[in-house]
């Protein structure tokens, strides 16, 4: 059976991982199941879900889609950092890998968080173009706002910022990085910045956008953002 | 059982690329309208599009040019009028996303950067890097949230309401909370996407599971051309986790070099004048072949090359399928990719005409789960443009007809046996978890409804999902739990690949000829007679089939 699950994988090595497990619903005391799995090379953590789901426990939670680290939903913590679970691999050196849904979000279920009340701050930042002005657009002007439209809403930024009593409420750096991608984009006729200094923008600086684009999936330099916004 | 109803004047199912079209366009008319998306919001499979989309946006580039190549592309069984309409409106559509944000990449005097896939004497792929659909996800979700479109993600709908020949309603779950939801309303569009998950190796997301196709025929909608299933010829081969995700046809049109294990061009056999870029039929089976005769590598694959190519080249053309080999530790800078055919696109659907009616009243598609675009093959690049042309023309044309009609009592017996179907599976003690069937059905449609086929392995492909849909009855959720009860989805869903299936097999056994997609090895040539179109519905419970002309 596994074998023909993880062709692969000759040799069974197991590995241990353990899972974050929490019902909103019931609003059960958060706890963390351990699971031994097969281990074969290349494995992703979303592998190890799929397998957890598939063969030891039905009622896990989670999300994933495209497996190709382009749809942006499958955002977890692997060992406290986040990461796309489709397209990050499990480290079979680790004693016990632990997976724990993205930080500093409300959790729903097990791995899936809640993403409403990120949706509606996100809101508040007009996240659209807006006043569109006539401008012809060249290689140029299109390549100043291309590393930030590069933004899959994954979340893995906000899940790895430090929030301390300051930055508490304060603009995310995904809200940052789409005021970015506007401001760089000569058609937007809104002027954004007044929005981001009265959501706080003051609380970032390069080097905690340094620290958090190590996060970013997508490789966008957030410290870059946060010169530009401010 | 309990139930929510709601009433919308238009419901749109579907969060992709075309049903986000639509309800931006529906949404003009200040009507209440619903979109609903078995995904978060802007995760749907439309993102995972990569090279980028056909336009007619740079001379010598014409719509007709644009046409033309579709109808040969598609071996001229495809619905002319729609791919007139496609081809003139697309590129309107194309300024239509850059208003809602989109930035199409540029050469340096501001014309968009285009690029010629296969058949393109004149290029006509524009592209946001290697990540097209993403951006466009991303445009049309922001317009969707300026405008304040009402929506609900990770919804389920499961069965359609119908009077007389009429849509009345929608019934289906929460994902999140397993509550039924009833939708009284005038008019669905239907933007379900394809069905890939029914096959082993695919480039699809989980979600494409012919949810769209088995709803239609549930009611009585006629589809087209289900037969022809595209293979795109290349897929991750290695790791078994990536195996079947996308490498983009941008990759071989930009110089991208295939070779088998000896390190042979061996396109040069199949098509020593398109070489790589011949049509996606025609390199899959190149692939197949190469790899049938022993000259594949050990991963049961061929090489694709860039290699040779600049790093920097590599960067600015295809940044993501770089990303995508450095996440397996493969550095395609300096080594080959591994790569093999993966189920990709189902050209047939459901049977529309201009305005993305079916012949049921009420009823729209547009996109995957629609047909008549493509033919029996579909050119790289038409799909998430199609998608916005008729998501447009379907939302336009709902919302006059909604005006016309009023609303239908929903019959309670009917919402009541549909509660009772799907609440069954969490009931059932006996029985075969959906995974177990699904594993099943992936292996027979790859092996036997594949890239060749013949008529014994497609009569053992009936025998076998016939099978399955009996035992799929007393299918089990493993467990009863309401909250985010993913087997309870797993049990809807491949209900819905294996209906979906079924017309698939049943259509290509009609066809006794090869075209495109669809390459009989027991008949290998085309033939003139069957320039046609195959239809396939359903009476009851039976599948009848009627080989229709084409529309010209």
């Amino acid at each position: 059976m596994l074998l023909k699950l993880f062709p692969s994988s000759n040799k069974t090595m197991k590995i241990k991982v353990s899972v974050y497990r929490y019902n909103s619903a019931y609003q059960s005391r958060p706890k963390y199941d351990s699971f031994t799995i097969p281990y074969h090379q290349g494995m992703t953590v979303l592998d190890a879900i799929l397998f957890i789901y598939k063969h030891l426990d039905s009622t896990l939670a989670f999300r994933y889609e495209c497996r190709q680290g382009i749809c942006g939903t499958c955002g977890v913590m692997l060992n406290r950092k986040p990461v796309l679970s489709c397209s990050t691999q499990i480290n079979p050196k680790i004693k016990k890998n632990i997976i724990e849904p993205l930080a500093n979000f409300p959790v729903e279920k097990d791995l899936v968080v809640n993403l409403k009340p990120l949706l509606k701050k996100y809101l508040k930042i007009k996240p659209y173009i807006e006043k569109i002005k006539k401008k012809i657009i060249t290689k140029d002007i299109a390549n100043k706002s291309k590393p930030y439209r590069k933004c899959i809403e994954c979340g893995c930024c906000i899940a790895g910022m430090e929030i301390t009593k300051t930055s508490k409420g304060c603009l995310d750096p995904m809200s940052l990085v789409k005021i970015a991608r506007y401001l760089t984009d000569p058609r937007d006729g809104l002027n954004r910045k007044p929005i981001a200094k009265e959501l706080g923008v003051k609380y970032y600086s390069e080097e905690i956008g340094r620290r958090i684009s190590k996060s970013c999936p997508r490789g966008i330099p957030i410290d870059e953002v946060i010169k530009l916004v401010k | 059982m309990r139930y929510r109803t709601i009433k919308t004047e238009i419901l749109v199912i579907g969060a992709g690329g075309a049903g986000l079209r639509a309800a931006i366009e529906a949404k003009k008319s200040g009507l209440e309208i619903i979109l609903l998306g078995k995904e978060v919001l802007g995760c749907a499979h439309t993102g995972m599009a990569m090279g980028g989309m056909n336009a007619a946006m740079v001379l010598p580039a014409t719509p007709g040019f644009h046409a033309k190549i579709t109808l040969e592309g598609g071996y001229f069984i495809n619905n002319y009028k729609l791919v007139n309409i496609f081809t003139e409106e697309i590129p309107a559509r194309i300024h239509d996303l850059e208003n809602y944000g989109v930035i199409f990449d540029r050469v340096d005097s501001g014309e968009f950067y285009t690029w010629a896939g296969p058949k393109q004497k004149y290029p006509l792929n524009i592209c946001v890097g290697d990540y097209t659909g993403r951006e466009m996800m991303q445009g049309l979700v922001d317009q969707a949230r300026k405008i304040g479109i009402k929506y609900s993600d990770e919804f389920f709908i499961s069965r359609l309401l119908k009077k007389d020949n009429c849509i009345i309603g929608a019934i289906g779950i929460n994902l999140k909370t397993s509550d039924f939801v009833v939708f009284q309303t005038k008019a669905i569009i239907l933007a379900t996407g394809g069905a890939g998950r029914m096959y082993e190796v695919t480039t699809n997301a989980a979600s494409n599971t012919g949810d769209g196709y088995a709803m239609a025929l549930d009611v009585g909608a006629e589809l087209i051309d289900m037969e022809m299933v595209q293979f795109h010829p290349t897929g991750m081969a290695y790791p078994p986790s990536s195996r079947g995700v996308l490498v983009t046809e941008k990759t071989r049109s930009h110089g991208g070099i295939l070779r088998n294990q000896k390190g042979e061009r061996f396109m040069s056999k199949y098509y020593p004048i398109e070489m790589e870029v011949a049509k996606r039929d025609e390199v899959s089976r190149s692939i197949f072949q190469e790899v049938a005769a022993g000259l594949g590598t050990k991963n049961h694959a061929v090489y694709l090359h860039v290699n040779h190519w600049s790093k920097e080249k590599i960067l600015e053309i295809i940044p993501d399928v770089y990303e995508q080999y450095i996440n397996v530790g493969v550095d395609i800078s300096k080594e080959p990719m591994e790569v093999y055919p993966s189920m990709h696109h189902i050209m047939g659907g459901i049977k529309i005409n201009q305005w993305a009616q079916s012949n049921i009243q009420g009823l729209y598609a547009c996109c995957e789960v629609a047909s008549g675009i493509h033919g029996a093959n579909r050119l790289g690049g038409n799909s998430i443009a199609e998608g916005q042309v008729f998501g447009r023309r379907a939302g336009m044309d709902a919302t006059k007809y909604v005006k016309k009609i009023k609303y239908s009592t929903l019959s309670r017996e009917n919402i009541q046996k549909e509660i009772a179907r799907i609440n069954q599976y969490v009931k059932n003690t006996k029985g075969i978890p959906p995974q177990e069937i699904e594993d099943q059905l992936k292996k027979v449609m790859w092996n036997k409804v594949g890239i060749f086929r013949d008529e014994k392995r497609l009569k053992e492909a009936k025998i076998i999902v016939s099978k399955l849909l009996r035992e799929a009855k007393n299918m089990r959720a493993r467990t009863n739990i309401r909250q985010r009860n993913r087997d309870l989805q797993d049990c809807l869903e491949v209900n819905n690949m294996l209906q979906t299936a079924q017309v698939v097999i049943e259509a290509a056994l009609l066809r006794k000829e090869s075209r495109g997609a669809h390459s009989r090895t027991d008949f290998p040539e085309m033939k003139d007679e069957w320039e046609k179109n195959i239809m396939v519905k359903k009476e009851g419970e039976k599948i009848v089939t009627k080989v229709i002309p084409v529309v010209k």
